[in-house]
Formats: structure tokens, C-alpha cells, sequence
């Protein structure tokens, strides 16, 4: 009896082995922790910089104040491209100012495209997370597969607007209108 | 010899892998996710909302979850009423309708809420005089979530841990945002639901203050009394509950003040008003008055200790003090307790999780008639101490396969009385594909006799100072799922009830009387399904359906218990019509118990936005749209000219507003 009890446990044990790595975070926390992520691998366009007089990196909220809170907290203690970050928001676009990033997330199709219509040629990132939003012109999209953030990244959109993205970010992310060079 | 060696090695090649071992995943700190590469970063696990469902689908227990999402769009006025609709609960008339019992998968108690224990952010309100609560003494906007747990769960509770624990999580400021509400709802019989809450952050100090007033001039009920006459009494309320909670780093500071009025309906003794109405005289019953408030205090403390050990302590103070007015006279109760734990959390390695944990209580309770100037409960002024160890732990066995095991040990001691008890728990959950859990919960609990029951020595009632706890087994299969959008918990239990305490009537020289005593042993076999479904974004809600059949064993018979309802349906939804307009409704099903008829409770709702943003809302609200005769069985006291207690009859019409900001 007490062998067989022996044996059941080394095998429950030994069935144990082979588990991937897990470590987990709030969705709220990565989502704001991948624009320094994102941001690290991107280069904006030098209009950008021309107008760079605050010294801040500035991210533009619309619509979504719980989660501008939640930047807020993330960036007390860290920077973006080397820049302390200011968040800002507000409830309609023609109310945006100046800014580097600018996340969407509630907001429908038709209300992007004025979004996106009204910032045309500015240099500014737009990320959304919302299914489809890249494929409607925003420059990045997060969204969740099989419970791990992922990025949609709309090469030629950005591109066009004269980002730069480095290859590595490019190798783990889904690209749509890809470049081909 | 060659297994032993090889689980030596199987053993250490486990913990050794112990990092990679993880079922119940490590929560990252920020400054992690910063310091990860790109590649690292996107191999995090992330936690969404809907994954905090999955955790609860994955618990080693069978939990029903109401949010309160669902409690503002269903448009419920008070918790009682809330709780009405959650799958295999309802309400019993208590001593009169004062005290509301619950009625939880069939087991209904006499009098009161003696096999459910009540929680406000893990502080017990347990009442040492009754071993009760009150559901209505937490005002219905405090509340983020309410977490039902079935099932005998002393292990980690401790006493009345009997059929169900009731969990209540207060709100909290949602990722560093304030919030502040205000909800007024007026209508019907001069009834006004008026709440109220404030979050606000201040650095790392977190202030909460929640209350609620709610007012009723109350419904014209008909009944019948003990000598056979039908009378009309109004079931009138006042209550005002005010909650504060100060959260500071890893403290935690709660006071709560509760008072309320109400009557209560005795079928014996009324006193009597006249009145004169187009020449005609007629009587309206005055109830007994009753006149309670209570305090509750609390001080937490959270602190982790390391990576892998967290600690836990608390110490609450309860107060309670209740006046009922006769017309002869008073009667005068009051209870206090404190209450003090303190546990541990310890996950050696990732996938093991132990709580230990220790706790005492120290409790006292009276009652006093002015009539007779005299105690009869609580008299010699004896206090009760109890204390009790207990272990708490889950082991992932494998990546799909979770065992919980743990118990309590307790002991009291009340004058020369000492018990004790332990009560110990087993809970295995196979996730059999995603999202979908096979859980088999064996868990032992105990309830103690409480200072009325031990002690109570009116003319018609006698206590029993030598009650032993009652002893409780569930034994749950649960199935619960999560399938594109539609949650389900599919739970077939069974629960014996050992020595249940209960009043036994005896006839001495002609003279009914009552007398605590204990009673074989009640079984309840059955089912619940419990449904939430969230649709098109556009239409959400729930439906649960409850089968119980109720057993009393004896030595030599099998009866069925009279006061175990068979068939129970519960139905609530709600439907965005337009971007501010949303209509929602609710209803139950209660087949006939007792002597009480089988009835269908029908409420609708409609809520408008006033502004874009919907910070203010109008909201309408009819309750018992069909005029329902809904009426409950006498419990307390069965005797054959009252077998039936009055609830409502009339339909009921508010008119409210709310606005956040």
C-alpha cells in the first residue's frame, strides 16, 4: 500500500515538470509600461523635435481618464525617451494640443477617422486598443492573444507620417501595410 | 528503496523547477515590467477584467458573484431586495418581519441568520445575542462586489460558515480616479432610497464614506392573529447607515454606524388604534416598536513580509443596542464582541499557497424587561472567550489540477461550559479546457449556540445552556464555465445538518411552550444553475434556477421538512436601448413552501441619461408590476390560525435621479 502511495506521488510530481514560465500583470499596467516599450523603438520624425520646447514627453488621452490616471502613476518615476512624462486630456479633439502620443480607445470608426483626419501631418504616434483601429489608420493597436499584450503596427501609415521603426520591434509585432524595401 | 530514491530526486527536480512551476502566477511590480527586455516583456501574462472572472471560475469553492455593475443597471433599491434575486436565496419572515432571515439552497432557520455568516470586507458582523446580521445595515452603493460562497466553509470562517458566507467588497478608487455619487429614488407608500459616497486619494491616504437613508411609510398588510382574527398593520421603516473606511499605506480603518426603526408584527398582544372612516370604526394593529443601532470598528493591517510571506492582522469591535417599545413596557438587548486575527500567507514556492492563521473572540449579550426589571439573558454577566487555529492551502498538482485542503480547530469557553470543534476542508478543481472548471468541495463547519438560545426565559420560550454546536457537511460537484460571454455554475450539493438547533414545542399542564433543544439530522440534496450573460454589449443580466429537497432524519423516521422550498427561478436583465436609454427588469419565481402560495414577483426599470456622458441619470422604477399577493411562511412560532406572513401586494412606483461626478 504504502508503495503504491509512493508511486502515485512521483508520478503526479513528475507530471509537474514541463510548465512554461508564467510572471502576470495588469493589463491597465503593461498597456501604459508598452509606450516606453514602443517608444524605445521608434524614432519620430525631426518636426518633432523642431517643436520639442518643453522638454516633456506629453501623451494625449481621449476619453478615458481611469486609464490617463493609471499613466500618471506608471510615469511618476520613469521616463520616456529620456523625457519625464506629462499626461493630458480631453473629451473632444479639437480641444488637443500639443502632444507626442496620443492614445484612443473609446472612441468608434467614424469618430477616428476625424481624429485622424484633424492630426494628419502632425508628428504624433496614435495607439489605439481597439480591434481593427490599425487597419482604420492608427499608427499601433494593443490587443490581447492568448493572454499576452501584442502589437499591430501600421508600417506604411507611420512611415508616410515619417516615423521610424526599428526592425526588432518590427520581428515581434504583426505589421500591416508592411514596406517592403 | 529505488521509489524512495526516486522520489528524493523527483522531489528536488521539482523544486528546483519550482520557478518555472506556476499556476497561480506572480503578479509583477512595474519596476519589473520597465526593466524587461522587449522579447521578455511580451511574454507576460496580462490580467483583464474578464480574467478576473476566470480566477473566480477557478476558486476552490463554489462562489456566486453579484457586481455592482449589475446593481445599478437591475436598479435594486436595498441589499435585501438584491439578495432576493440571487439564485437559491430568499427571505423568511424572522421574529415578526424585524429581523429578515435567509433561506439559503433550502435550509431555513427559525428566527434567524444562524447558518450564513455575514461579511463587510472580511469583518464579521456576527451578533453574539442572535448569532445574526441584518443585510440592511450596508448601504447598497458601498458595495463593488458581493462574493455568495455555498457550502459549509467553517475552515476559513468559523462559526455559522453553515450554508452559505456572504462576502460584501466595498468600492475603491478604480486605477488612482476619485469618484462621488449621489442617488435619490422617491415613490409609493412616501418610500425614499437616498445614497450617497465619496472616494477621494490623498497621496497614499485613501478616504471612503458611504451612507444611505431609506424611508417608508410602508404598506397596509392584512394578517391573521393566534386568536383568529384578521388585523391590518403597517410595515413602516426608517434606516440610515453611514460607512467610513481611511486606507493609509498598509492600513486599513473602518467605522460604520447603522440605526434603524421598524415594527414588528406579532400575531399575539396587539395594541390597538381607532379610527373613524365615513362613520365607520375601524382598528389598524400598532406594532411593537423597534427602535436598534449598531457600530462596527475595525483596524487591518497588510504587510509583506517578504516576496513569499504576507501578513495579516485585524481587530474589530462590535456594538449592538435594540429597544423594542410596548405598550406595557421595553425590552432592551445589546451585544459586543471583539474580534482580533491574525494569519499568514506563505508561498514557499509559487505553486503552493498556505494561509495560517489564528483568531479570538471575546463576546458578551443581555437583554432586559422593564416590566418585570429584570435580566433574563446575559443576567450573571459571564462573557464568552473562543479561539481557534486554522490552515488554509492549495497545491497546483499539475498545471490543470488544483487541491485545496485545510481546517479549523476551535474551542469556547462560557462558564463551565467548554466546546470544541474542528472542522476540516478538501477541494479539488480539474480545469478540463479553458475556461472550463470540474471543482468536488467536501468541507466540514460549525455553529455555536447563541446567548439567546442558551439562555433566553421568557413565558413562552426557554433556552438550553447545554446546546452543543451544530456540525454541518457539504459535499459540492460544481461545473463552471465562462463561453463567450455567458457564465455558468452548475452546482449539485448536498448538506447534512447535525444537532440543528431549533425551537421544540412542549405542553406542560396545557401551556404550550417552546424549548431549544437539538433535532436528528436535516439533509438537503439539489441543484442550482447559475447563469450571467453579457451580449452584443448591449444586453446583460443573469438567470438561476434552484431544486432543493429537504430531509429531517430521525432514529426511526424520514420526513420532509415543511420549510424547504422545491423550485426556485430568478431573472434579471438589463438592455441598452440607445446610447443614454437602457430598460431593465427582474423577476423570481418561488414555489409554494410552508403554508406560504407559490408566487412570480415581476419588477421593471427604465434609466435615462440626462447629459452626453450620462453623469446624470433619471431613472423609473416599478416594483411588482403584477400586483403579486406575496406572502412567507410563519416560521417562528407555527401555529395553525397564523401559518402565513404578509409581504406585499401592491404595485409600487419610484421616480429618481442620480448623478456622479
Amino acid at each position: 500500500m504504502k508503495n503504491i502511495i509512493l508511486k502515485i506521488t512521483i508520478l503526479v510530481l513528475a507530471c509537474s515538470v514541463n510548465v512554461d514560465i508564467f510572471c502576470q500583470a495588469s493589463d491597465d499596467v503593461a498597456k501604459a509600461v508598452a509606450f516606453e516599450k514602443l517608444a524605445m523603438f521608434i524614432s519620430w520624425p525631426p518636426a518633432a523635435l523642431n517643436n520639442d520646447s518643453s522638454g516633456m514627453f506629453i501623451i494625449a488621452v481621449l476619453n478615458n481618464k481611469p486609464f490617463g490616471k493609471n499613466l500618471e502613476e506608471v510615469y511618476k518615476t520613469h521616463q520616456i525617451k529620456n523625457k519625464n512624462v506629462q499626461v493630458v486630456y480631453f473629451d473632444k479633439i479639437k480641444e488637443l494640443g500639443k502632444c507626442d502620443l496620443l492614445f484612443i480607445s473609446n472612441s468608434s470608426t467614424d469618430e477616428l477617422k476625424i481624429i485622424l483626419s484633424s492630426i494628419h501631418g502632425k508628428p504624433i504616434l496614435t495607439i489605439a486598443d481597439k480591434e481593427g483601429f490599425a487597419e482604420a489608420g492608427c499608427f499601433i493597436n494593443l490587443y490581447e492573444f492568448e493572454s499576452k499584450l501584442r502589437f499591430e503596427i501600421n508600417q506604411k501609415g507611420m512611415q508616410d507620417a515619417g516615423f521610424k521603426i526599428d526592425y526588432r520591434l518590427l520581428r515581434v509585432s504583426k505589421v500591416l501595410n508592411p514596406v517592403i524595401e | 528503496m529505488k521509489w524512495t530514491i526516486l522520489l528524493l530526486i523527483t522531489l528536488i527536480l521539482g523544486l528546483l523547477n519550482s520557478t518555472v512551476f506556476a499556476q497561480e502566477h506572480d503578479t509583477l511590480k512595474t519596476e519589473d515590467l520597465f526593466q524587461m527586455s522587449l522579447e521578455e516583456f511580451m511574454n507576460v501574462n496580462i490580467v483583464t477584467s474578464s480574467k478576473k472572472e476566470e480566477k473566480i471560475l477557478e476558486t476552490p469553492a463554489n462562489v456566486n458573484v453579484i457586481t455592482a455593475e449589475e446593481i445599478q443597471t437591475l436598479n435594486f433599491n436595498t441589499l435585501e431586495q438584491l439578495l432576493e434575486y440571487a439564485v437559491g436565496m430568499s427571505s423568511v419572515n424572522g421574529e415578526g418581519n424585524f429581523f429578515t432571515a435567509t433561506s439559503i439552497r433550502g435550509n431555513t432557520v427559525v428566527n434567524y441568520n444562524v447558518n450564513t455568516l455575514f461579511l463587510f470586507d472580511g469583518i464579521p458582523l456576527y451578533n453574539p445575542f442572535n448569532g445574526s446580521f441584518e443585510l440592511n445595515i450596508i448601504p447598497l452603493n458601498a458595495i463593488e462586489r458581493i462574493e455568495i460562497v455555498k457550502g459549509s466553509n467553517s475552515e476559513l470562517y468559523g462559526t455559522n460558515a453553515v450554508s452559505a458566507v456572504i462576502n460584501i467588497i466595498s468600492k475603491k478608487a478604480k486605477n488612482g480616479v476619485d469618484e462621488s455619487q449621489l442617488r435619490m429614488k422617491y415613490g409609493s407608500k412616501q418610500t425614499m432610497y437616498a445614497q450617497g459616497n465619496l472616494i477621494k486619494s490623498y497621496h497614499k491616504l485613501q478616504v471612503r464614506l458611504f451612507t444611505d437613508v431609506n424611508t417608508s411609510k410602508g404598506e397596509d398588510l392584512t394578517i391573521n392573529d393566534e386568536l383568529g382574527h384578521t388585523e391590518t398593520y403597517r410595515d413602516y421603516y426608517k434606516g440610515a447607515n453611514l460607512v467610513a473606511k481611511l486606507d493609509y499605506k498598509d492600513f486599513s480603518f473602518h467605522f460604520q454606524y447603522y440605526n434603524r426603526q421598524q415594527p414588528n408584527l406579532k400575531t399575539r398582544g396587539f395594541d390597538y388604534n381607532l379610527y373613524i372612516l365615513n362613520s365607520d370604526t375601524f382598528k389598524i394593529v400598532v406594532p411593537e416598536r423597534h427602535d436598534e443601532f449598531g457600530v462596527v470598528t475595525s483596524l487591518e493591517f497588510n504587510h509583506k513580509l517578504s516576496e513569499k510571506v504576507q501578513l495579516h492582522m485585524s481587530t474589530n469591535y462590535w456594538y449592538w443596542d435594540l429597544r423594542k417599545n410596548e405598550y406595557a413596557g421595553y425590552w432592551d438587548y445589546n451585544s459586543k464582541s471583539f474580534f482580533n486575527e491574525a494569519e499568514l500567507t506563505i508561498k514557499p514556492v509559487p505553486w503552493i499557497s498556505n494561509i495560517i492563521g489564528i483568531s479570538s473572540n471575546h463576546m458578551f449579550a443581555q437583554r432586559y424587561e422593564s416590566e418585570i426589571n429584570t435580566f433574563d439573558v446575559g443576567k450573571d454577566h459571564k462573557w464568552t472567550t473562543d479561539a481557534a487555529v486554522y490552515l488554509n492551502g492549495t497545491i497546483d498538482i499539475i498545471k490543470s489540477l488544483k487541491f485545496s485542503y485545510g481546517g479549523r480547530y476551535y474551542m469556547s469557553s462560557y462558564k463551565d461550559t467548554t466546546l470544541t470543534n474542528l472542522s476540516p476542508r478538501f477541494a479539488l478543481v480539474y480545469n478540463v479546457f479553458k475556461n472550463t472548471y470540474l471543482k468536488v468541495i467536501y468541507g466540514k463547519s460549525f455553529r455555536v449556540p447563541t446567548y439567546f438560545e442558551k439562555e433566553v426565559a421568557s413565558s413562552k420560550i426557554k433556552g438550553n445552556p447545554n446546546l452543543k454546536p451544530e456540525n454541518s457537511s457539504s459535499l459540492d460537484l460544481v461545473i463552471a464555465t465562462n463561453y463567450k460571454g455567458v457564465q455558468i455554475n452548475l452546482d449539485f450539493f448536498n448538506l447534512d445538518i447535525q444537532n440543528q438547533i431549533g425551537r421544540h414545542f412542549i405542553d406542560i399542564a396545557n401551556t404550550i411552550s417552546q424549548n431549544y433543544n437539538t433535532s436528528g439530522k436535516s439533509v438537503y440534496n439539489g441543484f442550482e444553475i447559475d447563469t450571467k450573460f453579457r451580449l452584443m454589449n448591449k444586453l446583460n443580466g443573469f438567470a438561476g434556477y434552484s431544486y432543493v429537497n429537504g430531509k429531517n432524519v430521525q432514529k426511526d423516521s424520514t420526513t420532509n421538512l415543511k420549510f424547504t422550498y422545491h423550485n426556485m427561478v430568478n431573472f434579471g436583465c438589463n438592455y441598452q436601448l440607445f446610447k443614454s436609454i437602457s430598460v431593465s427588469t427582474s423577476l423570481k419565481y418561488l414555489d409554494k413552501w410552508g403554508e406560504a402560495k407559490s408566487y412570480v414577483l415581476w419588477n421593471g426599470g427604465l434609466n435615462i441619461g440626462l447629459t452626453a456622458d450620462s453623469k446624470f441619470e433619471l431613472e423609473l422604477k416599478v416594483d411588482n408590476i403584477l400586483k403579486t399577493n406575496v406572502s412567507l411562511p410563519e416560521i417562528s412560532r407555527d401555529r395553525p390560525q397564523v401559518q402565513t406572513i404578509p409581504v406585499t401586494n401592491i404595485r409600487k412606483v419610484f421616480v429618481g435621479i442620480s448623478c456622479s461626478f
